[in-house]
């Protein structure tokens, strides 16, 4: 029993040791356009009206792209003087030896209930993948409440008829100090020729790929 | 002010009850030991930079309505 079954698998192409790029598939959807399968049609105006406010603004693929919309531009320059207002670094040479991390711009749009554009969000992330632990960061850490314990709150509160506040903190992660020694490329978009070949310092915990909590993003 | 990472509790003399929850960059403040939630979030204010949403609307994609029966979670 043992014997066929390897022959079988021996069979069939081993292609484990083939990276998954290679791997996958080329899939082509160009022969089924998804106009042809989706459309507006049967929404309801005001429906209609909120989907395509949503669609409404692009989110830029690349801080180049970025750059070219005032919008934009300008979250780009909110996010960088939320970082200098807060020292999250300081432009240094990069001492032998050291790696530094990679970063990169995301961009989002927030929505208010209603489907309208609350605000354009840039924000920017260290590629943490390339992030080793033990050299770049000695743990990862989020204070993340339990939904039982809310639970627990609100009955409480509606039972005692006390009064429910609730604060947010704007750049939470910004506001802890790194103890590790982490440096990161200049954000694109913003090398200059006086900070060419120089690499940020990091002096506060920022937002690392490796440690961001779903859905702050 | 008492133990764990996300909740914190703290009790007056006259056993009133103020009541702190830390979710990542979200706190809810309850309690009815009103003097100290004041002071609370005007110690958070100096600490760190802070929006005051007042009262509890949206918390973690949970809709929360108050009336005088109760409060109402989505």
């Amino acid at each position: 029993m043992e014997t066929s079954d390897c022959e079988n698998t021996a069979s069939v192409i081993d292609d484990s040791n083939i990276p998954i790029a290679l791997r996958k598939g080329v899939r082509s959807c160009t022969s089924h356009p998804i106009s042809k399968f989706v459309s507006y049609e049967g929404l309801s105006p005001t429906y209609h009206a909120f989907v395509s406010t949503i669609d409404s603004i692009q989110i830029p693929k690349s801080i180049e792209e970025a750059l070219k919309d005032s919008g934009w531009r300008k979250a780009v320059s909110d996010e960088i003087s939320a970082l200098n207002k807060n020292r999250t670094w300081e432009i240094s040479e990069l001492p032998p030896g050291k790696k530094p991390v990679g970063c990169k711009w995301l961009f989002t749009i927030k929505h208010k209930a209603d489907g309208s554009i609350e605000r354009l969000k840039a924000c920017l992330v260290a590629k943490g993948f390339t992030q080793s632990n033990g050299i770049d960061y000695q743990e990862t850490f989020a204070p993340v409440a339990k939904l039982n314990t809310i639970r627990v709150l609100m009955s409480l509160a509606a039972n005692q008829d006390w009064p429910l506040h609730q604060l947010d903190i704007k750049n939470a992660f910004l506001n802890g100090d790194l103890v590790e020694e982490v440096y990161i490329e200049i954000p694109p978009g913003l090398e200059t020729s006086s900070n060419v070949n120089r690499v940020c310092r990091l002096k506060k915990i920022t937002i690392w790929t490796q440690t961001i909590p779903s859905g702050m993003v | 002010m008492s133990n764990s990472h996300t909740l914190f509790v703290k009790t007056s003399p006259e056993k009133e009850i103020a009541i702190l929850i830390v979710y990542v960059d979200d706190f809810i403040l309850t309690g009815d030991y009103e003097e100290e939630l004041v002071r609370l979030k005007k110690l958070l204010a100096k600490e760190f930079e802070i929006k005051d949403l007042g009262y509890l609307k949206y918390f973690l994609g949970m809709e929360v309505a108050r009336s005088r029966k109760g409060i109402y979670v989505s």
